[in-house]
């Protein structure tokens, strides 16, 4: 019998990605605040796959696809609030590749934002087969 | 009933004139009055034509039709962009008009046109084609009906929007994902801007009721919303 190793990254729970997020929104370097709205993102994206796909309103592929797959079935599940994860995601690509200056929305909103969708998304009900 | 606004309340001020916000109010209410009689579509609720536009100048009335009141009023600065309405093009002012600045007013007649065009939102598309392949007939009609809210809001809430872009967008990160992303170019700051979205997102919740399985379809996968916003223009 073999023992097993500690994996070099353990699981996650993407929510943690948010907390991170707030611990390192206050600190003043542009990198700190891009980290902080790119792990806002990512906290909110991950969330709501996992959700979805454990509700069963759509089936996690694990590559890129997801980003379509779930910014369309939260706008089909919440209305045009789903729209707003697709605004997340276009602000993460903004501040995570443009190395020039990127307006808004702010590092505020992104936070903000990441806490509603995870909220609704909590509050959804199991799909019904 | 009809009324020739032409023949009852024709004057022209053939120079540059000053004039208070008094005078412009006691001007221009026998116009609103007939232009109320007119069989042109407008709001219940508070509106505003724009008349006298000449070399940069404008007056703005603010005409709430049902209970006669009228005044003037800070020209929004979405009203900036040049508008094309029925051949008649309004150049955008410089700056702001307030009330008892000087105002130009060469042709009254020109009312009746103006009124029509009191939705100076511009919408352009980026790349008509290609929308107009990605969302099919079905599509397109989602698409007016949206485009059919958005400016209808726009007006009954007075936002400041100064155009709608409709581009074509394949997704940066996924090849094959293709969608219509309408920006709405806003002169506010942000936060202004995004309560607006919020408003839209609700009536747009509503039209989505509205519309066939096939219908909503499309605007749940294909239509997406996004804002910019630019600093309003300040008064000198």
């Amino acid at each position: 019998m073999t023992s097993r190793q500690k994996p070099a990254f353990p699981a996650l729970d993407p929510c943690k990605y948010l907390d991170l997020a707030r611990e390192i929104a206050c600190r003043p370097e542009t990198q700190a605040r891009r980290t902080a709205a790119d792990r806002a993102y990512y906290a909110t994206f991950l969330f709501s796959r996992d959700q979805l796909e454990m509700k069963g309103y759509m089936t996690r592929y694990g590559y890129a696809e997801d980003h379509r797959y779930v910014t369309q079935t939260l706008k089909e599940l919440l209305g045009f609030l789903g729209n707003e994860e697709f605004r997340m995601r276009t602000h993460r690509n903004n501040v995570t590749y443009e190395t020039g200056d990127v307006g808004n929305p702010s590092l505020d909103w992104m936070l903000k934002t990441a806490e509603k969708i995870i909220e609704s998304v909590k509050k959804l009900p199991a799909s019904s087969p | 009933m009809v009324v020739d606004i032409r023949k009852s309340v024709h004057k022209k001020f053939y120079e540059p004139q000053t004039v208070s916000a008094e005078y412009v109010k006691a001007g221009f209410r026998e116009h609103l009055e007939v232009a109320s009689h007119m069989s042109v579509r407008l709001k219940a609720k508070a509106d505003f034509i724009i008349a006298g536009a000449s070399k940069g100048s404008f007056i703005i009335v603010e005409m709430r039709r049902n209970v006669g009141q009228a005044g003037t009023r800070q020209i929004l600065s979405y009203l900036r962009m040049p508008v094309v309405a029925e051949a008649l093009y309004i150049s955008s002012p410089e700056r702001q008009v307030e009330q008892s600045r000087i105002f130009k007013h060469e042709d009254i007649e020109t009312l009746p046109k103006l009124i029509k065009i009191a939705r100076p939102i511009e919408i352009s598309y980026l790349n008509q084609e290609l929308v107009e392949t990605l969302l099919g007939s079905q599509g397109k009609y989602v698409l007016e009906q949206v485009l059919s809210v958005v400016k209808d809001l726009a007006l009954e809430m007075d936002w400041p929007l100064d155009r709608v872009e409709i581009h074509y967008v394949r997704d940066p990160e996924m090849e094959d994902w293709e969608y219509v992303l309408l920006l709405l170019v806003f002169t506010c700051d942000f936060d202004t801007a995004d309560r607006h979205l919020h408003e839209l997102y609700n009536q747009i919740d509503m039209l989505s009721g509205k519309l066939s399985d096939k219908e909503q379809e499309v605007l749940q996968r294909m239509v997406f919303f996004d804002i910019e916003t630019k600093a309003s223009i300040s008064s000198t």
